[in-house]
């Protein structure tokens, strides 16, 4: 088992990719109603949109044999115009076509009539690709392509450009990681004005940004921290314990930053997020 | 421009301030709920001025506004200048009407450590009720 990929869309979405085939847990308050997975030896990508955000675009995950895991959107494509198979499904059109710029990409074209297109560095043989089936599916029944391209060969362009997190296997599995998931998710409800302060929406990238810092600085026996939504959008990390206050603070303005306190002998800290991982690591260590 | 200080302003006034659920914290070390120092963060903080509910025979409930599911702590006038804090009348009309709304403000960035001074000395007027679990977590 690899890495799993803890994402963002466009939306205020986030998805938790597991290791399996067709298996997508969404995290937020959108569900994801569209997948597809082509599987080939050892490998499949998966392509997900989430439904109420139509205009957002799909993601490939790709997982290898190996168990790990890459991915790739469609901002890197441009025109397709040579080298086309076609292949219409019931539903909606698949298409692999070669970029006479970019090479070879997959275009998806969903049941609104969108396209999007992926581009795809590998197989550079396209007599390999085998992905002429095409179904329609629904988070609930996720559908395979069986005997498709062997993927495991394929490499991916680029990396997109949304803010992406990837998830160690042994993290999730522990208490903090799901508690801060969750917690996050809550957070991702309050709407406008949420404080009565005209508080704004939590913003994906400090909640993403928070999860990010929790991955540097915590061990799996680090208590869960209070993550506290703030009103400029900000999220806000805490631990009042072991007599020491610790707070991280992701914002966009100068606000960012941590600052703790040693309640018995009153020293105190103020500054930045980076450059002090390793001191806060020794103060997280006294109160497991 | 940032209001100025007003002396007409008892140093005995409390400063009502409302607290929304999500910015509520366990403080283990000081064995209690209290308000996240993330409730301090505005420049020109929004307050009720205890003084003016008086004038009006306000119960203290009607500090919350339209904002029923909110709790409420209070800090000192005399603390919030102590900590270089102008406080000032303020009324208002929007959202809605308040005419007792003040404003705290100080530093254009107020520093945590005194968000914090803030946090852990209010004092709670309206509190979570028995079992209330912060849905901060943590």
């Amino acid at each position: 088992m690899g890495d799993r990929v803890l994402m963002s869309t466009r939306s205020k979405d986030l998805a938790l990719l597991t290791d399996e085939p067709g298996h997508v847990s969404p995290i937020g308050k959108s569900p994801f109603a569209w997948e597809s997975v082509v599987t080939g030896p050892g490998a499949y990508a998966e392509i997900v949109r989430p439904c109420s955000f139509p205009t957002a675009d799909p993601i490939v995950v790709v997982t290898k044999s190996d168990g790990s895991t890459y991915y790739v959107d469609s901002d890197s494509i441009s025109d397709a115009s040579m080298g086309r198979l076609t292949t219409s499904g019931n539903d909606y059109e698949r298409l692999v076509t070669v970029d006479k710029y970019h090479g070879p990409t997959t275009t998806i074209r969903d049941e609104y009539g969108r396209s999007n297109k992926l581009k795809i560095v590998a197989p550079p043989d396209l007599s390999a690709v085998d992905v002429y089936r095409t179904y329609r599916a629904t988070q609930s029944q996720p559908y395979t392509l069986h005997g498709a391209t062997p993927i495991d060969k394929w490499r991916i362009a680029k990396r997109g450009k949304r803010p992406t997190i990837l998830v160690p296997q042994e993290v999730l599995q522990t208490a903090w990681f799901s508690a801060a998931i969750a917690r996050i998710a809550e957070l991702f409800e309050l709407g406008e004005n949420w404080d009565g302060y005209q508080g704004r929406p939590i913003a994906v990238e400090h909640a993403l940004n928070a999860v990010g810092f929790l991955l540097r600085v915590m061990s799996p026996d680090t208590p869960a921290p209070a993550i506290v939504p703030l009103s400029d959008g900000g999220v806000q990390v805490e631990w009042h314990q072991g007599g020491l206050d610790i707070e991280a603070t992701f914002t966009s303005d100068d606000d960012r930053g941590l600052y703790w306190e040693e309640l018995d002998s009153g020293s105190e800290f103020e500054g930045s997020l980076e450059g002090s991982t390793d001191d806060l690591r020794r103060l997280l260590a006294q109160i497991v | 421009m940032a209001p100025q200080d007003d002396p007409a302003i008892p140093d005995a006034t409390k400063l009502y301030r409302r607290v929304p659920p999500d910015q509520v914290v366990r403080d283990q070390n000081l064995g209690r709920l209290r308000p996240s120092t993330g409730l301090f963060t505005h420049y020109e903080m929004s307050v009720v001025l205890e003084n003016k509910m008086a004038e009006d025979a306000r119960e203290l409930e009607s500090a919350l506004g339209p904002y029923d599911e909110h709790y409420l702590v209070s800090i000192i006038a005399e603390f919030a200048r102590s900590e270089d804090q102008a406080v000032a009348s303020t009324p208002s009309t929007d959202p809605y009407d308040e005419p007792a709304h003040g404003d705290v403000c100080g530093d254009k960035k107020r520093p945590k450590s005194r968000r914090k001074r803030f946090a852990t000395t209010s004092a709670w007027e309206i509190e979570p009720p028995d079992g209330f679990e912060p849905p901060s977590g943590g």
